[in-house]
């Protein structure tokens, strides 16, 4: 028997002793004094404060939701200075040397903005940084300085305090200066942006939620108990029947706590789009129903599995109802479509029994998708290709003479020229078999390739379109105008080789092309990439066709997306880069940020490779029309 | 795009009103005693302050505050059943507090949520309305002849069977 039957049992007895008492006192042979009146008072009063001391730690608990109205924020980059700095190109090599102290990082990273951006000579930069006449800020220039004051050194209260912050501050005074030396500046010199980051990651979204379906309490109750101790305890005490009495309030309450359970639930979700396949852009409302397959449900909180990527525009895909046994209950909202394929996820259920002092999680299933394919929207205005001799006909006219329709030259027959292109007029008057060339209008092979790692996905702000997103767009603008052009033309993305498009011509390859873009599990926000790129670019160079040309969409962050673009150059692909630039400048990190991109990009036009930088303000026509010009 | 922004997961209105409805009912049935009354108005006031910020803690500190007050004025002579009903409002109007600030978190203000919120609600009333018609019975029978040893014999037997029933679990371990 253990202590709570004990208890039970005691209380029973009691219990049955006060009710034969109570209808013919005096039967039991108990004097009751008023010092007993206060022992027990005295005693329920001390078991209160025990009580309360023992629950302190406990809590009313709740099962957090999601945010599921809000499209993922875009991670705007440089937020994190460590990354930028592990990273950063040296001055000589686009690795850098992977410093590891963060004084020996900013120092590289000066050297090389003085060399590479300023166009000093790395020995010069060097001692310039060592000098501290690099910057006319002195203290970042102190701090880079090879006789670097050391007030560390001094063992003051402040130091043991402070320390950290005033190194982290010195940090990022001489990032901002490095940056300014690049040409970068900005507002804002504490490290942390505006407050979406600074949550860190929002969860968008159910599908893959970690949920515990196990019942567990709320705490919603916490403290009636005590209330009853302390009634009984005073009314007792000072004698007095109202406050006794009151004790039943809290007793009511606990047992209903206790008493109500849990039933199982048994629910069933359905969702119904308005539309499908809509255009990027267009409302889309979205319905849903909810049926109780189970008993009396009478506190249900749903909030059903907006797709991470949608942000939701109109009413709520929030809904607390009480059901009862088979009752269904249907509500509506509205989302915004983006372009490309955004599936739902679980609805995500919290139920409570009628007290709320247990509470049960589930996900329910209620698989749908949207998928919202842009309309074509070819390019207006001519795309800058990369010169080049192929082997099929087309509009770009090549330098080598052959097929063709324009007039080049006449040379001199050789065995196995066709017949028809025999200049037959002048065999006439000479004699002589000649054989006319033409100008050769060969299409150019073109591979529209995608840079999709997850570190892409990053936006000037968090409410920006990232440079996936853009990326993605530009390719679906570009595709249709290549085409146009009378170009063969193919679409890949980075990381794996599933994603492919070989190069062809025609109305159905148009729009495949179109639907590849819109669909491909590799354009979507929430596609993980082998994040070692040596590990698929083996097969991706395996499946390009020769003599094809490169158009690659990156934001070039990272120095591997500037190798890969010299690696795929290297393997005779010309390589032309449109570069979404998704970098921004309230922080000195995100600054530094933009100085490293800006080196990786003039990295690859050094390289003889062209880069169209991309600012998110131009359109793409403004951007190929100044490269035009510009050749 | 836009709505990006976050939801409004502020305390719903209908269970934050009715919690003050029950405050306010604890309120008049404090009136008996000044220093109850006085009491019961800075709970009433911490609990509105809880409300509106979203803080637990203050509701359930405005809650105690309300109970501690209604006992005050019990002590110093106050009817029996004007405290019993103190007491349960008090504890109703942390119940609907508590459901108004994990419903806000969950689901939002605008969330459809007025079935659930007065489902819950017409259940904790009725629970307690039938502790204060239980109460006043009990009072009632028992105020006449005063037989102490019985009085002291069934308050410790629930205190007991209080104690327990809090070591029984609802949720199955």
């Amino acid at each position: 028997m253990n202590r709570r039957q004990l208890l039970f049992g005691v209380g029973v007895v009691l219990f049955g002793a006060g009710v034969v008492e109570l209808l013919a006192p005096g039967t039991l042979p108990v004097p009751v004094a008023e010092t007993l009146l206060t022992v027990v008072g005295g005693l329920t009063l001390l078991s209160a404060a025990v009580l309360s001391l023992l629950g302190r730690g406990e809590r009313l608990t709740h099962a957090d939701t999601p945010e599921v109205e809000m499209a993922t924020p875009a991670e705007v980059p440089g937020t994190d200075l460590e990354s930028v700095l592990d990273e950063f190109p040296g001055p000589d090599n686009i690795r850098g040397d992977g410093f590891d102290t963060r004084r020996r990082q900013l120092t590289e990273a000066a050297v090389t903005v003085l060399a590479r951006i300023r166009g000093l000579d790395t020995g010069h930069a060097r001692e310039q940084v060592a000098q501290g006449v690099w910057t006319d800020r002195t203290r970042a220039a102190e701090y880079l300085a090879d006789d670097l004051p050391e007030p560390e050194r001094e063992l003051t209260l402040r130091r043991l305090f402070a320390s950290e912050t005033a190194r982290e501050r010195s940090h990022l005074r001489t990032v901002d200066a490095i940056a300014a030396a690049a040409g970068v500046e900005g507002r804002g010199d504490s490290q942390l942006g505006d407050g979406a980051e600074a949550d860190g990651v929002v969860d968008t979204g159910t599908a893959g939620r970690d949920v515990d379906t196990g019942r567990h309490r709320t705490g919603h109750w916490t403290g009636v108990s005590l209330v009853v101790l302390v009634c009984v305890g005073v009314g007792l005490l000072l004698g007095q029947p109202a406050v006794l009495l009151a004790g039943a309030a809290g007793l009511g309450y606990a047992a209903y706590a206790r008493v109500t359970q849990p039933g199982t639930v048994d629910l069933s979700v359905s969702r119904s789009l308005g539309e499908t396949d809509p255009d990027p852009g267009e409302q889309v409302e979205v319905t849903v129903t909810v049926t109780n397959n189970g008993g009396f449900c009478p506190d249900l909180r749903l909030v059903d599995g907006v797709p991470a990527s949608l942000p939701v525009t109109g009413g709520s895909p929030r809904y607390g109802t009480a059901l009862r046994a088979g009752e269904s209950v249907t509500f509506s909202y509205t989302v915004q479509a983006v372009a490309g394929r955004h599936e739902f996820g679980p609805a995500l259920v919290v139920t409570r029994n009628l007290s709320s002092s247990v509470e049960q999680e589930l996900l329910v299933e209620a698989g749908s998708e949207i998928q919202a394919v842009p309309s074509p929207e070819p390019l207006r205005g001519s795309v800058p290709l990369r010169h080049q001799p192929t082997r099929y006909a087309g509009e770009r006219v090549t330098d080598t003479g052959g097929e063709g329709l324009e007039f080049r030259t006449v040379r001199e027959y050789r065995p196995g020229d066709s017949l028809a292109r025999i200049d037959w007029n002048r065999r006439a008057r000479t004699g002589e078999l000649t054989t006319l060339e033409f100008d050769r209008e060969r299409a150019t092979r073109v591979v529209i390739l995608l840079d999709t790692r997850r570190s892409v996905q990053t936006g000037p702000e968090p409410e920006a379109s990232d440079a996936l997103e853009r990326s993605v767009a530009g390719a679906q603008r570009l595709f249709p105008a290549l085409l146009d052009d009378g170009h063969q033309v193919g679409i890949a993305a980075f990381g794996g080789g599933e994603c492919y498009l070989a190069p062809d011509t025609g109305a159905r390859h148009r729009e495949q092309g179109r639907e590849l873009l819109a669909s491909d599990p590799a354009f979507q926000a929430d596609t993980n990439h082998h994040p070692r790129p040596w590990y698929w670019i083996p097969r991706l160079r395996a499946t390009l066709p020769e003599d094809t040309q490169l158009v690659v969409f990156s934001p070039l962050l990272d120095p591997d997306a500037a190798r890969l673009v010299r690696r795929f150059e290297a393997y005779g692909h010309p390589t032309t880069v449109v570069s979404p630039d998704p970098t921004a400048t309230e922080t000195p990190s995100r600054r530094l940020m933009r100085v490293r991109r800006r080196l990786l990009v003039s990295h690859l036009r050094g390289a003889g490779i062209p880069v169209l930088d991309w600012d998110p303000s131009a359109s793409l026509e403004e951007l190929f029309t100044r490269e035009v010009t510009a050749r | 795009m836009s709505a990006d922004h976050r939801i409004d997961r502020a305390p719903t209105r209908p269970s934050s009103a009715l919690a003050l409805v029950a405050a306010v009912t604890t309120t008049v049935a404090g009136v008996y005693s000044p220093v109850a009354f006085a009491g019961c108005l800075l709970g009433g006031l911490v609990l509105v302050t809880g409300l509106a910020a979203g803080e637990q803690q203050a509701v359930t500190a405005g809650s105690a505050i309300l109970v501690v007050a209604v006992l005050a004025g019990g002590s110093s002579g106050a009817p029996v059943v004007a405290t019993l009903v103190g007491v349960t409002g008090a504890l109703l109007a942390l119940d609907l507090g508590s459901t108004a600030l994990s419903l806000g978190e969950q689901l939002g203000r605008q969330a459809p949520t007025l079935r659930l919120e007065l489902v819950h609600a017409a259940a904790s009333t009725l629970v307690g309305l039938g502790i204060v018609a239980a109460g006043t019975a009990v009072h009632s029978v028992v105020v006449g002849e005063q037989p102490e040893t019985a009085a002291l014999g069934l308050v410790v037997a629930v205190v007991v069977l209080l104690l327990a029933l809090r070591g029984i679990e609802v949720v199955p371990d």
